[in-house]
């Protein structure tokens, strides 16, 4: 149904007056798949969705889909796909004639433009809403009808601009679920700009974490967070503990007063910083044997969350902070426990200071 | 009453209390003048008599003051808008930084008196006045055009008093225009053209209504500019109005056409809020 196209940026670079919002952006997204742009606010992200978008020029770069260079193009000459973060839904129209807007634009004739909004809110689950005012939809509708907006021209590329940001999380969650399936049935190419890591990874083939206008590390969603390049990459995809540590030996640490292996990845000897995500400490029973690092500390505080306990154990100078789920059989443990914390050597990951 | 509606009335009351003694007051005496019999002499008895009406309207002099004022007012709203609008896009779109001092450059013209800055019209538009002189100049013309002492010359004059308070309505009409809904069109491949008449022109009516039903009135109600500008030549209710009541002192004639002034502006006001709730 759609054509799957493929969007390469090359070196795009956006100045806003002295300050550099993106600094030489180049990305490839294959035809058909979901690129996830993650980053904290102001890293640039959105700024290069609108420039795919056209809605900002670009300082130099060239932005091309399937081949062709649409960087001077202007945005109503470039059939992409757009959902705004507050929807932008037009307020003097109704729900049909918002979703048919772009059709009337494209010269598509009554009858047609009837057959398909009916398609594209009926794919939206909004069928029989056609008459509606935006102001008298709830925000979760709003943004079905924007998403029915931005496919119904049949877009090349679809691009969404924190598009769940605006809605409770049982709500995000559905839609979330809803725009990946749609997505992966149009087989549409689609650029996804968020500052949630869940929504990123979850919903994403590839996954781009920006930063300062950079992108700091691009890959599957699994790399990202297994395997990130840089603390940032990894303090922004998920909870961390950071240590202070010392680099004796390529895959050896010093911490806290002792030597063990560590996954260093050519970071030099010296000081450095032991990084490792709270569920990949294991405490007490739940360690296999093979886990061969292993520090005793004591339980300082206890939160039980549902799904997870969250533990912190202070255990010499280090202070960690340990996730394990609430499963029915579960060793569970009390403010105060003297408890034994392993991990795998590769689980601690060490980057420079 | 509600504790909210006594609030309401006790809030209200200064202003009602203003209003009926500085307007409803002094319009019903007016209301009462109108039906008036005025002796031969020109002294007004105590007779009641519909006779000023009856006159007005079947007085075709009358019917052209009227269709002027209507013509003049409507072509003075339409120039109006044609002018303020695109400087109160501008002015909605600005950065907060640059807003308030655009703001107060827009009402800056208010401090100057209107009588006064008729007279600089008159200057500026009279057959040796620089407008003149820059046209001849420039060879668009070959002899200076008559640009005051007529209808064109009191139109010019008055759009450009009222520029302020069509730029303030319309921009006070404007909270519903984002640019992002411009955006939103332009992604879905709309044109600037199809931009302004699909998004743009719809989202700003409720100011345009605003701006015309209020330029409208304030056209309609004016005297000094016409009567200046005009240079007598330009007939109006208004300037009738002032004729009748302070040079010829037939008040019974003009508390009538005063009256049909009040009734055209009444309906005016009525009308122009109703113009947008049919586009919302």
């Amino acid at each position: 149904m759609t054509r799957s196209a493929a969007l390469t940026l090359r070196g795009v670079t956006k100045h806003f007056g002295a300050a550099v919002a993106v600094d030489g952006v180049s990305l490839d997204v294959a035809p058909g798949s979901m690129l996830g742009l993650l980053g904290p606010s102001g890293c640039g992200k959105t700024t290069v969705l609108r420039a795919i978008a056209g809605l900002v020029p670009v300082t130099a770069g060239t932005i091309t889909v399937d081949g062709e260079d649409i960087t001077a193009r202007p945005p109503h000459g470039r059939d992409i796909g757009l959902v705004f973060q507050q929807y932008a839904l037009f307020p003097h129209l109704s729900v049909a004639a918002n979703v048919g807007f772009g059709l009337e634009m494209r010269g598509v004739a009554a009858a047609e433009r009837r057959t398909r909004v009916a398609e594209a809110l009926a794919m939206v689950q909004l069928s029989g809403l056609d008459g509606r005012r935006p102001r008298e939809l709830s925000g979760g509708q709003q943004q079905r009808v924007a998403l029915a907006r931005a496919l119904v021209i049949r877009p090349r590329i679809l691009l969404l601009d924190e598009p769940l940001s605006n809605l409770d999380a049982r709500l995000r969650d559905e839609l979330r679920v809803e725009i990946r399936r749609i997505q992966q049935r149009l087989r549409i190419t689609t650029v996804f700009v968020t500052h949630d890591q869940a929504e990123a990874l979850a919903m994403c083939d590839v996954v781009g974490v920006m930063s300062q206008g950079r992108v700091a590390q691009i890959g599957p969603p699994a790399e990202i967070y297994e395997r990130p390049v840089s603390r940032m990459v990894a303090e922004f995809v998920g909870r961390l503990n950071t240590w202070p540590c010392e680099v004796v030996a390529p895959g050896r640490i010093r911490l806290d007063g002792r030597e063990m292996p560590a996954a260093t990845d050519g970071v030099a000897n010296g000081a450095a910083l032991a990084t490792i995500r709270p569920h990949r400490l294991l405490l007490g029973g739940a360690a296999p044997a093979g886990a061969l690092n292993h520090v005793t500390g004591q339980v300082t505080h206890v939160a039980y969350v549902g799904d997870l306990v969250q533990y912190h154990v202070a255990a010499g100078a280090l202070q960690l902070r340990v996730e394990a789920h609430a499963a029915r059989h579960a060793e569970t443990h009390r403010v105060g426990d003297v408890v034994e914390c392993r991990w795998w050597p590769d689980d601690l990951r060490v980057f420079g200071a | 009453m509600t504790v909210t509606a006594r609030r309401a009335v006790l809030l209200l009351t200064p202003i009602m209390a203003l209003i009926a003694a500085a307007f409803v007051w002094p319009a019903l005496r007016l209301g009462r003048i109108s039906l008036v019999q005025a002796s031969a002499s020109g002294a007004m008895t105590d007779a009641v008599t519909v006779a000023n009406y009856t006159t007005f309207f079947t007085e075709p002099a009358n019917l052209e003051l009227a269709a002027n004022s209507l013509l003049l007012s409507l072509v003075v709203t339409l120039a109006t808008l044609v002018c303020a609008y695109p400087l109160a896009i501008v002015l909605h779109r600005a950065s907060s930084r640059w807003q308030p001092l655009l703001f107060a450059l827009t009402i800056s013209p208010l401090l100057v008196s209107s009588v006064v800055r008729t007279y600089g019209w008159m200057a500026l538009l009279g057959d040796r006045g620089p407008v003149n002189a820059l046209l001849v100049a420039a060879g668009i013309v070959p002899e200076p055009v008559r640009l005051v002492n007529n209808a064109l010359g009191v139109a010019i004059g008055l759009v450009e008093i009222l520029m302020p308070y069509m730029t303030l309505s319309l921009v006070a009409g404007f909270g519903r225009l984002d640019v992002a809904y411009e955006e939103a069109a332009a992604s879905l491949g709309a044109g600037p053209v199809q931009r302004f008449r699909r998004v743009v022109l719809p989202l700003t009516l409720p100011g345009v209504a605003l701006g015309c039903g209020l330029v409208f009135v304030l056209t309609m109600s004016s005297f000094i500019t016409p009567k200046l500008l005009g240079g007598g030549r330009v007939f109006l209710l208004a300037t009738e109005i002032y004729d009748l009541a302070i040079v010829r002192l037939q008040w019974p004639t003009a508390a009538t056409l005063a009256m049909v002034v009040l009734a055209v502006l009444g309906l005016t006001t009525a009308w122009f809020p109703r113009l947008t709730r049919r586009f919302d």
